[in-house]
């Protein structure tokens, strides 16, 4: 990498590094320094690569997927443990939608990184199922199944949120 | 609703902070993340970078299916490729992966002998499997053990020296992702090239077994091979052919059969060296040899280089690697087998200690093709009992 390509390289991370941020977010479950690792390593090897990389932000963000995924299997299943104590949750009373809203946080937060990823990339990226399929390195089959275990797991963290998930799987 | 998954997906998202510096870190940590490199002891730096230099290689890319019964996807390849120089200059075994370009040492075995009743002895492997949680070799108690090329997956056979069960093992989890029983007990087992299918050899019993006549001296039994299992992962289908040992002038007991190159064929070994191996198709039927078959080596790995252009020689010393076309030698190298090409340039090979007085002292080392300068990969060891034995498999 020399000088042009460095700065090539800075003006790239410097203009979508706040989308790959948001991105790592959400994969991490809202652990802005696993957000950080996780996207630092993807920048990392795509600078190692950078003049034979044609889509740089679609190879960051397909590092990421994959590294998040990778790092779930070599963490084993632990973030599958469905604990025995339920989250803190509102009272059955609040229904305001943005108290939904971190009801529903607090649960994506407890999917697998898989789980979570797989639904980050169809109602966050808005990616199609085969896309998704593809990002994830497995079938269309797997990401409809995944997805439908994904909401099922939410709905039964967050029972408030069965109505409202009903009608997304 | 999906509207609310994906209000509260974008203003969860909204919350994230970005760090004002994540150039800079990332600039720093490419510089050390291709090279984690023991082998990089201070003189041979620059020699090691060239290599990583020229080692570039795509990303995995959409060769995934999935078998929906398990969950084993087949083929299994890295989703991020790595192509570092890795050694272990200190140990041989090795105690860290040793690695170079498109090739890693996934697993090697060491051999124990066991007395047996009577004059009987006989050889037992014992295992040791990449973990790449920990970066070492795994000691196992597998009967045998075989890394898919990509390093992501590993057959390994259940039982004591021989097994009627063989497991696909995750080898980032260390988790049997599934099992297959067998009818027939098999002592070993080899992933397809494509790494979709295991091809396992049966025998009626444990084959590295002799009869000691006197010192030096050993009777071979009869082979006890009796037939071969081809079992495709992705469909679970196992495939069982009777085939019996090949006799002519073979004194071979164990007779593994092997994948073609590109995994189309396969081959049962002979100890003729007018025809080292003779082919079978996908219904047992002997046919031709293939026009690669002169590239194939004996750990199944092709001889030919990846831009197609040279050809590893045989054992030396000194070896050569020659022009495919024209036979013309492209550089001679003082090593004593070349074993596996890393990049167009450089081979891993097995190289010997000092000025080569003793061929059993050796280790593996990284050889480029003019000769002039090698890398040692492990240390260099004696291996006139067979202390340690390498497997060398495709790493992306």
């Amino acid at each position: 990498m020399d000088a042009a390509d460095e700065q090539g390289f800075r003006e790239f991370v410097s203009s979508r590094s706040p989308a790959l941020m948001r991105l790592g977010f959400l994969l991490t479950g809202g652990d802005q320094h696993g957000a950080e690792d996780l996207v630092q390593t993807a920048l990392a090897k795509l600078a190692a690569r950078w003049r034979r990389v044609e889509a740089p932000e679609a190879y960051a963000r397909q590092i990421m997927y994959r590294q998040q995924v990778s790092w779930w299997r070599a963490a084993g299943r632990r973030g599958e443990v469905v604990q025995a104590t339920p989250p803190d949750l509102p009272g059955a009373d609040r229904t305001h939608q943005s108290e939904l809203r971190l009801v529903l946080r607090a649960a994506l937060a407890r999917l697998t990184p898989k789980q979570r990823a797989v639904l980050v990339l169809r109602y966050f990226e808005d990616l199609p199922d085969h896309e998704v399929a593809r990002a994830l390195g497995c079938s269309v089959g797997t990401v409809r199944s995944t997805t439908h275990r994904s909401l099922a797991r939410l709905r039964r963290i967050a029972p408030e949120l069965a109505a409202e998930l009903e009608a997304a799987s | 609703m999906t509207r609310l998954l994906r209000d509260t997906l974008r203003e969860w998202a909204g919350e994230a902070r970005v760090p004002h510096d994540l150039a800079d870190r990332a600039l720093r940590r490419r510089s050390w993340l291709p090279i984690g490199a023991t082998v990089l002891a201070a003189g041979l730096a620059v020699g090691l970078a060239a290599v990583v230099a020229v080692f570039a290689f795509g990303m995995g890319g959409d060769n995934t299916a999935v078998r929906p019964a398990t969950g084993v996807s087949v083929p299994v390849r890295p989703a991020v490729t790595s192509t570092d120089v890795r050694g272990d200059e200190e140990n041989a075994p090795p105690r860290k992966l040793v690695a170079a370009g498109n090739v890693a040492l996934s697993a090697y075995y060491t051999t124990e002998i066991e007395k047996l009743e009577g004059n009987w002895e006989r050889a037992r492997r014992v295992w040791s499997l990449y973990d790449p949680r920990t970066d070492t070799y795994e000691r196992t108690s597998w009967a045998w053990v075989d890394a898919a090329p990509g390093l992501q997956l590993a057959a390994v056979v259940e039982g004591d020296l021989l097994g009627k069960r063989i497991g696909v093992l995750d080898m980032n989890t260390r988790q049997l992702l599934d099992t297959i029983d067998l009818e027939h007990a098999v002592g070993s087992v080899s992933w397809s090239p494509d790494g979709t299918k295991l091809l396992a050899t049966a025998y009626s019993e444990y084959p590295d077994r002799w009869q000691v006549m006197g010192e030096n001296s050993q009777s071979m039994p009869e082979s006890t091979r009796i037939g071969y299992y081809v079992i495709d992962i992705a469909t679970s289908e196992v495939r069982y052919r009777a085939l019996p040992p090949y006799a002519e002038n073979n004194v071979n007991v164990r007779q593994d059969l092997g994948w073609s190159l590109d995994g189309s064929l396969i081959w049962q070994p002979t100890s003729l060296g007018r025809q080292p191996r003779i082919y079978l198709d996908r219904d047992g039927k002997q046919v031709d040899a293939p026009k690669d078959d002169a590239y194939l080596s004996h750990d199944g790995i092709t001889r030919l280089s990846p831009n197609g252009r040279l050809v590893l020689g045989d054992d030396g010393l000194p070896t050569k690697i020659t022009d495919r076309e024209t036979g013309a030698v492209a550089g001679t190298q003082r090593v004593l087998q070349l074993l596996a090409w890393a990049d167009d340039e450089h081979v891993i090979a097995l190289g010997c200690a000092k000025a080569c007085g003793n061929e059993f002292d050796n280790g593996l080392v990284l050889v480029s093709v003019d000769g002039s300068r090698t890398v040692p990969l492990t240390a260099k060891v004696n291996r006139s009992k067979g202390e340690w034995n390498w497997v060398l498999t495709p790493r992306n």
